[in-house]
């Protein structure tokens, strides 16, 4: 049985999540390879159609990571950020695609581990959600 | 064209408002009659299918298809439409964006079929044949058209040249699209025939919208008197007219009513319900989870109201990628 | 016409042992409008450079895809291979295959389907790419400094030069701060008045410094090298060329309020210098006192004035200030031991702050610096208490870090003027940082009279409000009670954030760390800046500190500002900024409040939204937020990320 092999499309702030990814590639760490990274000044940059639009091209989840709360560099970024994937999950939870394949949260510069952690266990909660379209892609 | 314009008007699945778009023209629908030549109207004339395949490819002008599509008839109708004609118009909600029909897609045609069918209270014979080709048992049970898995917007199915938003358009609108093709002016492709800006800009309460608006928790209509010389949203009410396009003259605020959005998102949103998310969120008070849980919870069905009119042409209503 | 040119860094030989490179490239090369890949064995070697700007010239390549390290390593480098190229720098996009892929899946197959994504989703971002170009502005060399204690006039001292002009902005009517009310400083009892006096004279006479006091920062708007900055001045009533500080106005004036520190004291009157000594000398009216200002018609001290300085119709002034960095160095105020019923201190006259007694034994006090009781007597037993609101999860929990040795310093004082005194010493633990710490106290203690009482922890004290004599019980550390009789009390209170802190911070929207201080941007490597760039922090307004950390930290702001903004200097705006389609715009003002750095407005007369470029800051919380999309952030635009999105899917065919 072939296993469902999901993409996830992770969208990281320039500043803090990023730096996460990028440290846990500086350690070697081992993160699940259907993870594709996109680099965001701020979390707070992330408007919900662009969510909508990786699952739209075929992400099966979308992580959308920023710094800290009370860390933001432009201060209330990530707050926003927060208050928008609240509210499209909130409306996700009606349709087809079940709000759980959106996952807001956040990662400190330099927490590769965190990354890490946070990667595999959104890869195995979008594995076990099965594919967004089962149909197949398109 | 020194000769008449050849237009036809199909409906697809809808409500029959967009036919009323039209015939709200009044005495001007008969000029408009008389200076075009209409070939196919199901709902005002008496045409056949096979008057329309018999038609040249091309031949008509200007076809306007309103409604939504949702049973394989409507994708074979609209496919013999889209050869005979050279301009197609999707005419409506429905058919631009899939309609308040598309908030079907938050079931399965299966379901759907289920609850109307079988569900229902009414029902008296559960066991009864579902609609679709195979027809029933009886020879009294006519083969019909089937559900497609899903509504589509009609731009999902057949390339279009032209949109008409509104739920329905307004007859103003209406009279402005047919003087334009009497006139020998087929729509250039992409037009859409409302403003390019949103609402707010032509809205007679723009001024007393204050620049920082804190919600703790949003109102529905029955839940509050509300001033109807101010903007709906810092009354905690809401109103999707910063999402949705201009060209209404703001009608249904004129008669004390928020904005639902049927005229769809400007050029820049290719979704109507991420543009209405920004606007709320952007409009939520700071707090703690809890109270933004809470927040959240005042709107009882952000889905329906964030898509009412746009979820089949949203990859949340399994509108297909782009 | 897109020509994209991408580059995969080999980097040395490590990517092609993860990654099977040739594939890439392969697949790579049939990407529309992909006219040319070429593995490159390391991209960031200066010796490289060359031969990449050729290859960019050879094939005509107007964009390109560099695929390699994290773009937070060297995208800098990167543009600036585009710029030898003549290509814009913003006509780029860096795949990171290193950080996010080479290095982290271990499977060669799965790691290179990754990197062909990566670096598909790259070449369609770049198709969306425009040429951006980075303006430049003048900078403003002149600085404004807030807060005219320790801090800011070490601050202000550092800065001032001929073509830089330093304001020292005070909210009091005088410079100095607390330390210039100080008797003694620790820890060789120094004067205080001598050595700082000097230094106050100076720049009071700096031509370069402009000293504006009884002024508030009310507004600040801009970028580093541009802040606009109001300050409104409130009046003195006296103008300060012609007073000479003779104080006839005091002496006449027929208010007279009873002083702050000794109910015994003469009476204060409502003008005057704010205290003997006070620099700038020049007298104030103090409105909150004064019979004129509360609608009375007095013009008692106009009269006694024989130099015509008493101005009634002296205005609060307004003004707005061109600087290219500020300095905040406001200061903290001690813990107010009425918030907690076991000290007496509201009740007792004899129970007094650790500030309390720097004024008493300043030898301009009431008592001409004599350490005596409320009923002027000499006491024969003192008690320090420490730790007051400090170290406690009710009030502060950290630790200020001088209290215990200005105790001990003030412990001096009192033994000094009276040997017999007996001092007791009512602590937690001690705290006694420094190389002068241990060796203070251990030469301190060594004196005959001094009592050691331990607490079983911070506050473990009730001082009773009622007695006729202060009495402490103290529970000491075997959870035994303890009665220390004292004739004068001090407690060592905690450094607090000033009490307008957060108004300030809000005003100049910088941040604040846990406990109300300014936040540092990093408390180990910037330890001077504050999250804003362009705004620095020096003193205690930073975090409790010893006066010659406070003194330190204004040179270091001063040295942060003489190096980045020199006179006549430019500053280089970032171009990635937030525009706004006035013909997309409806004016919902939607975006106004979601901005966090005040860089967009209505334009009164369209009245659509603009973003300030010198403002803007490229956050794009604007962009994501305006419901009809009309606010595009350059390079990071939405149509530009969506094709990024999709080019990570096999797009054939879509």
């Amino acid at each position: 049985m072939t296993e469902f092999d999901p993409t996830i499309v992770a969208l990281l702030c320039n500043w803090c999540a990023y730096d996460g990814a990028d440290a846990a590639g500086r350690s070697r760490l081992a993160i699940p390879h259907q993870i594709r990274e996109v680099r965001v000044m701020c979390s707070g940059q992330v408007d919900p159609s662009t969510v909508l639009k990786a699952f739209a091209a075929g992400a099966d989840g979308v992580l959308v990571l920023g710094c800290r709360p009370g860390d933001c560099h432009y201060r209330t970024g990530n707050r926003e950020a927060l208050k928008r994937m609240r509210l499209l999950q909130a409306v996700m939870a009606a349709t087809p695609i079940h709000s759980q394949r959106l996952r807001t949260d956040w990662i400190s510069a330099g927490e590769g581990d965190r990354y890490r952690r946070m990667a595999c266990d959104f890869v195995l909660e979008i594995q076990a959600l099965g594919p967004v379209n089962p149909k197949g892609r398109h | 064209m020194a000769r008449r314009p050849t237009i036809a008007l199909y409906w697809c699945a809808g409500c029959g408002g967009c036919e009323e778009s039209v015939f709200d023209l009044a005495e001007t629908l008969l000029d408009v009659y008389r200076q075009t030549r209409i070939v196919f109207w199901p709902a005002a004339l008496d045409a056949r299918y096979t008057d329309v395949e018999a038609l040249a490819d091309g031949e008509i002008d200007a076809t306007f298809i309103n409604g939504a599509i949702r049973l394989d008839h409507h994708l074979d109708m609209v496919r013999l439409l889209r050869k005979k004609s050279k301009c197609l118009i999707a005419h409506g909600a429905c058919a631009g964006l899939g309609g308040v029909i598309g908030l079907g897609n938050l079931h399965t045609a299966g379901q759907l079929l289920d609850c109307a069918y079988r569900q229902a209270p009414s029902i008296a014979a559960p066991k009864g044949p579902l609609p679709g080709r195979n027809g029933g048992a009886e020879a009294s049970d006519p083969a019909l058209p089937e559900l497609l898995p899903a509504t589509l917007p009609l731009d999902r199915v057949v390339p279009v040249e032209a949109s008409i938003p509104g739920c329905p358009p307004t007859a103003d609108i209406m009279a402005q699209v047919f003087e334009g093709i009497i006139a020998g002016h087929l729509p250039a492709k992409g037009t859409v025939y409302a403003h390019r800006k949103a609402l707010c800009h032509g809205c007679p309460r723009l001024d007393t919208r204050p620049e920082r608006i804190e919600i703790s928790r949003f109102q529905r209509l029955h839940e509050t008197l509300w001033d109807p010389a101010v903007c709906f949203l810092p009354q905690g009410l809401i109103c999707l007219g910063p999402v949705t396009r201009g060209g209404c003259d703001a009608r249904c605020i004129q008669a004390n009513m928020p904005c639902r959005g049927c005229f769809g998102p400007t050029e820049r949103m290719d979704d109507f319900g991420a543009g209405a998310i920004s606007l709320i969120a952007g409009l939520m008070a700071d707090g703690s989870e809890a109270d933004g849980r809470a927040l959240i919870e005042s709107i009882p069905d952000p889905t329906g109201l964030f898509y009412r009119y746009s979820l089949a042409a949203s990859v949340l209503g399994k509108g297909r990628s782009s | 016409m897109d020509r994209i040119g991408v580059f995969i860094c080999q980097c040395g030989p490590t990517l092609q042992e993860a990654l099977d490179m040739p594939a890439l490239a392969r697949e790579t090369g049939r990407l529309k409008d992909v006219v040319r890949v070429e593995r490159v064995s390391v991209l960031c070697a200066p010796d490289v450079s060359p031969a990449l700007v050729e290859t960019i010239r050879t094939h005509a390549i107007n964009r390109v895809v560099f695929a390699g390290c994290s773009p937070r390593e060297h995208e800098e480098t990167l543009r600036g291979i585009m710029v030898a190229a003549d290509l814009n720098p913003f006509l780029m996009q860096v795949a990171n295959i290193r950080e996010h892929c080479a290095w982290t899946i271990r499977d060669r197959m799965q790691a290179t389907g990754k990197a062909r994504a990566l670096i598909q989703g790259a070449v369609e971002r770049v198709r969306h790419h425009r040429p951006l170009e980075a303006k430049k502005i003048d900078a403003w060399a002149d600085v404004l400094v807030i807060g005219a204690g320790m801090a800011g006039i070490s601050a202000a001292r550092t800065l001032a030069q001929e073509d830089r002009r330093v304001f020292l902005v005070e909210r009091s009517a005088c410079i100095g701060g607390k330390v210039a009310r100080y008797e003694d400083l620790y820890p060789d009892s120094s004067c205080a008045a001598c050595l700082i006096e000097p230094d106050l004279d100076t720049i009071l006479h700096d031509d370069r410094i402009e000293i504006i006091t009884l002024a508030q920062v009310e507004d600040l708007r801009g970028r580093p090298g541009s802040f606009s900055v109001s300050v409104r001045q409130a009046a003195r009533w006296v103008d300060a060329d012609r007073c000479l500080g003779c104080t006839a106005c005091t002496d006449a004036c027929p208010v007279k309020m009873p002083d702050p520190i000794r109910a015994d004291a003469p009476r204060c009157a409502a003008i005057g210098l704010p205290y003997a000594g006070a620099l700038p000398h020049v007298a104030m009216i103090d409105r909150h006192r004064c019979l004129r200002a509360m609608g009375e018609s007095c013009s008692i001290c106009q009269d006694a004035c024989p130099f015509e300085a008493v101005n009634y119709d002296q205005p609060d002034t307004y003004r707005e200030l061109s600087v290219g960095a500020v300095v905040v160095a406001t200061g903290f105020q001690g813990f107010d031991p009425d918030r907690e019923d076991r000290y007496g201190h509201a009740e007792r006259q004899d129970v007094i702050t650790a500030d309390a007694f720097e004024r008493l034994a300043n030898a301009s006090s009431p008592t001409g610096g004599r350490i005596v009781t409320a009923d002027g007597r000499v006491p024969q037993c003192v008690a320090f208490v420490h730790c007051v609101g400090s170290r406690t999860d009710a009030f502060n929990a950290y630790c200020s870090g001088v209290c215990c040795l200005a105790a001990f310093k003030h412990a001096q004082q009192v033994k000094r003027q009276s040997p017999e005194t007996i001092v007791h010493h009512i602590y937690a633990d001690l705290c006694l940082p420094g190389q002068a710490g241990q060796r203070f106290f251990d030469r301190f203690q060594k004196q005959p009279g001094i009592v050691f009482h331990r607490m079983v922890r911070p506050g473990a004290v009730r001082i009773d409000p009622r007695a006729a004599t202060p009495v402490i019980h103290v529970t000491g550390v075997d959870g035994c009670e303890e009665r220390v009789e004292a004739d004068l009390v001090i407690l060592a209170t905690a450094l607090e954030p000033e009490e307008d802190t957060d108004q300030m911070a809000k005003r100049l929207d910088i941040e604040l760390d846990p406990d109300g201080f300014f936040k540092a941007h990093h408390p180990v490597t910037a330890p001077v800046q504050s999250s804003r760039d362009g705004i620095y922090l020096a003193g205690c307004c930073q975090g409790p500190k010893d006066i010659p950390a406070s003194v330190a930290q204004g040179q270091a702001a001063a040295g942060c500002i003489l190096q980045r903004f020199t006179p006549g200097g430019t500053i280089t705006l970032d171009p990635v900024v937030a525009r706004v389609d006035p013909d997309l715009c409806a004016a919902c003002r939607t975006c106004l409040a979601l901005c966090p750095c005040g860089a967009i407005s209505r334009d009164e007369e369209t009245p659509t939204a603009r973003a300030e470029e010198t403002l803007c800051r490229g956050c794009g919380i604007c962009a994501a937020g305006c419901p009809s999309g009309a606010i595009t952030v350059d390079h990071f635009s939405r149509d530009a990320l969506h094709a990024e999105i999709n080019g990570l899917f096999d797009l054939s065919g879509d």
